[in-house]
């Protein structure tokens, strides 16, 4: 028998070396992680499609209900969770795993190092049944890169009965604004929940858009609320007085997506997105409603933020092809499904207007307000609100309100960093 | 009559191993080699290929763009705020660590009984992973109710609840240094509980005879100069894991201005941002700084070199050579 030191393999060890062998890219094809697409786009390909992990029970199966319908491909959804971005981008720079996704980021690097396939073929010709704000999202060097599939607008909820017992009314300014909330706040309570950590700088796009300006100015090649600072600068300070007065909730287990506290009755007012509408409702009826961002400064006007999912198709994707089709018949064609996507769990604005108009769900009560606050004063950040830009705002932002650091030197020092970010664009 | 060299025997084995164990070397080690090639040698050769290019979004750059990126990040406020917020980090953990670490094995090492017992169970957290110490710190004993476990003590005391444990300075800095202490505490325990066991019993005995009867005067006297090599090899470990911070900050606090370590700004520069020139020339930035602290720490403590040529038994040869 050969010892561990001989020349001599014996057959046993040789099938063992030549079995690992043959092992090895199995492992590692396993390695590649969940849904990676197979074929070279046969007549019936199989499509991989990632989504995000909504928080809404049900929203899974429906999606793989939809996926299921789909004759002319077999569609194998994967549930992500966790850091979805990261893991996206990531197959997306590999270019395998994924065919067809959903992406609440589509952003002008990506778009030109090819990682997304151009939409513009199925958008253009119906571009006007769609939501303006949401196509502006999706809308790259005059291609589009994704079909909207959901709008999410992002607004103040307030608990009607608790305004009307402190004889409040709805705020018109940003003064208004901060009364409610000291008002709402008095005996030890806390009148609003913002954020566990930044005080509200998550919401930077907003309070500039209510000054009258923007973060970006109209040319994406600067930023754009230097010009007017002191409006901006004015807006962050009733945050940091709500922040510094101790106004506002902190340190709950889910942050400002979440309307727990609110349906609760923790508080009278809370930043969060209509999604949360179903369940708020649930817990107070009536008693929801919402504001949007009130009007500051001599420019000032009110504001709301409407960010969208969109179905987007990799580029490097060996069915691009078969993908493209699925996200059209979804997207575009399915308005059953659409309408459900958007209304069966949480509540959503559908991009096509047509399904919007027709979604009764939406016709009555605070989900009303929010469709026609939107529709009035809704707008979308756009692709060139990049995430340096949205961190050097955060960052801004947190410093201001949170840190009490000057709001005009912070302003200067983001408005520096968007300037160069924007220069890279150019 | 037969000649024993085991001397040379051994020497003409090593310079000139059989065939078979060289192949059983390689087919034992090659799997790593290949690991350590694929997985580590060739990121960081790419790593240091981007570091060089414009690479957004893509780890394919065609833009070369020189130094530029390092220029970028060394004069880059948040680059050098997160040093700064590393330096803070390290000021708190590395000495509350080494002395609890060093203590609790002192404890230990004296017990009569059931040393074992407690060594796994201070040992135990240590399994633990970051992002989960990091939600129970977060979601039980620091959120924001009246119910987590801090608020409780605080009512205990009659005060008022602190919503802001996660923004709030320094209550911030609370949580992200006792969470890894609570991680690290029994690792570092059982270094030198290690190393005590290795102090020759007889210095003791020897000191006892002399006179010395003080515990603390032992310690100091004897203990600790016997820990010396221990000692140091913690402290560059312990700077090492909290330059490395990422879990915790990520988890607790995000990744906001609130307290950035050097590993989440790269993070949200390489993979929130894409921007992977600047990422990988940060990260270089970074490696260096490390190396020049770990041959800092082997000039003035000497650990990681060999006993003999430690800079103090060097010192001590040239006195004894005067």
């Amino acid at each position: 028998m050969p010892g561990i030191g001989s020349t001599q393999i014996s057959r046993r060890q040789m099938a063992g070396i030549l079995g690992l062998g043959a092992v090895t890219p199995l492992v590692l094809a396993a390695c590649s992680g969940p849904g990676a697409s197979t074929g070279g786009g046969g007549s019936h390909p199989t499509l991989s499609q990632w989504y995000h992990q909504y928080g809404e029970a049900g929203t899974e199966q429906a999606a793989k209900k939809y996926a299921a319908s789909y004759k002319d491909a077999t569609v194998n959804v994967n549930w992500v969770a966790g850091d979805y971005a990261s893991k996206l981008n990531t197959r997306l720079l590999a270019g395998s795993g994924v065919d067809v996704f959903e992406n609440n980021a589509i952003n002008i690097a990506d778009a030109r190092a090819g990682k997304y396939a151009d939409m513009t073929s199925i958008i253009e010709p119906i571009k006007d049944q769609f939501s303006e704000t949401a196509l502006y999202n999706v809308q790259i060097d005059g291609k589009y890169w994704g079909i909207p599939m959901i709008i999410d607008p992002q607004a103040f909820y307030y608990n009607k009965a608790m305004f009307s017992d402190a004889g409040l009314e709805v705020p018109t300014t940003m003064e208004a604004f901060y009364e409610c909330v000291a008002k709402l706040s008095s005996g030890g309570k806390k009148g609003i929940f913002l954020s566990n950590t930044d005080g509200g700088a998550g919401f930077s796009s907003t309070m500039a858009w209510a000054t009258g300006t923007d973060i970006i100015a109209s040319d994406n090649k600067t930023n754009g609320f230097s010009g007017d600072v002191d409006a901006l600068a004015e807006t962050y300070s009733w945050f940091r007085k709500i922040q510094q007065n101790g106004f506002g909730l902190q340190g709950q287990p889910s942050d400002w997506w979440d309307i727990t506290p609110f349906a609760n009755r923790k508080i009278g007012i809370q930043w969060g997105g209509m999604w949360s509408m179903p369940q708020a409702v649930k817990a107070l009826g009536d008693d929801v409603g919402m504001f949007p961002m009130p009007p500051s400064g001599s420019n000032g006007t009110y504001a709301l933020i409407g960010s969208n999912w969109n179905q987007q198709v990799a580029q490097k994707s060996p069915n691009r092809k078969a993908a493209l089709e699925f996200a059209k018949w979804l997207w575009v064609d399915q308005k059953q499904d659409q309408e459900d996507w958007a209304l069966s769990y949480g509540f959503h604005i559908p991009p096509l207007k047509a399904v919007a108009a027709s979604a009764s769900k939406l016709q009555s009560g605070a989900a009303k307000e929010f469709v026609d606050a939107f529709t009035k004063y809704g707008k979308a950040t756009g692709p060139y609100y990049t995430n340096e830009i949205g961190q050097a705002m955060e960052d801004a932002g947190t410093n201001i309100i949170v840190k009490g650091a000057d709001a005009k030197t912070q302003l200067a020092a983001a408005a520096k960093k968007i300037d160069a970010s924007l220069a890279t664009l150019q | 009559m037969t000649t024993f060299a085991p001397g040379r025997k051994a020497s003409s084995s090593r310079r000139h191993p059989r065939r078979g164990e060289e192949l059983t070397f390689w087919i034992f080690l090659a799997p790593f080699f290949v690991g350590l090639l694929i997985f580590t040698l060739l990121p960081i050769a790419w790593s240091a290929v981007l570091s060089l290019f414009d690479a957004q979004a893509t780890v394919y750059p065609t833009i070369f763009v020189g130094l530029r990126n390092y220029i970028d990040i060394v004069t880059d406020p948040d680059f050098l705020n997160s040093i700064g917020t590393f330096l803070v980090f390290t000021v708190f953990i590395v000495p509350v660590t080494l002395v609890c670490s060093l203590g609790l094995a002192l404890l230990v090492n004296r017990l009569p009984h059931g040393a074992g017992f407690f060594r796994t169970v201070i040992f135990l957290p240590t399994a633990c992973s970051y992002v989960v110490a990091s939600l129970i710190w977060k979601l039980g004993l620091f959120n924001g109710l009246e119910s987590s476990l801090a608020n409780q003590v605080l009512a205990l005391f009659g005060q008022q609840p602190i919503y802001s444990w996660l923004n709030q300075f320094p209550l911030f800095w609370i949580l992200l240094v006792t969470v890894r202490l609570w991680l690290q505490i029994g690792f570092y325990m059982l270094l030198f509980s290690a190393a005590l066991q290795r102090v020759p019993e007889q210095l003791y005995e020897a000191a006892s005879i002399d006179g010395v009867r003080s515990s603390w005067r032992m310690f100091w006297s004897i203990t600790w100069p016997q820990l010396r090599s221990t000692t140091s090899a913690v402290i560059l470990l312990l700077m090492i894991a909290a330059f490395q911070a990422f879990d915790e900050f990520y988890n607790l606090v995000g990744a906001g201005p609130t307290a950035r370590p050097p590993l989440v700004y790269l993070y949200n520069r390489a993979f929130t941002q894409q921007d992977f020139g600047h990422g990988s020339a940060g990260a270089l930035v970074l490696t260096l700084i490390m190396v020049v602290v770990a041959l800092l720490q082997n000039r003035f403590f000497g650990f990681g070199a060999a006993d003999d040529d430690s800079p103090r038994k060097r010192a001590s040869r040239k006195k004894v050579a005067a």
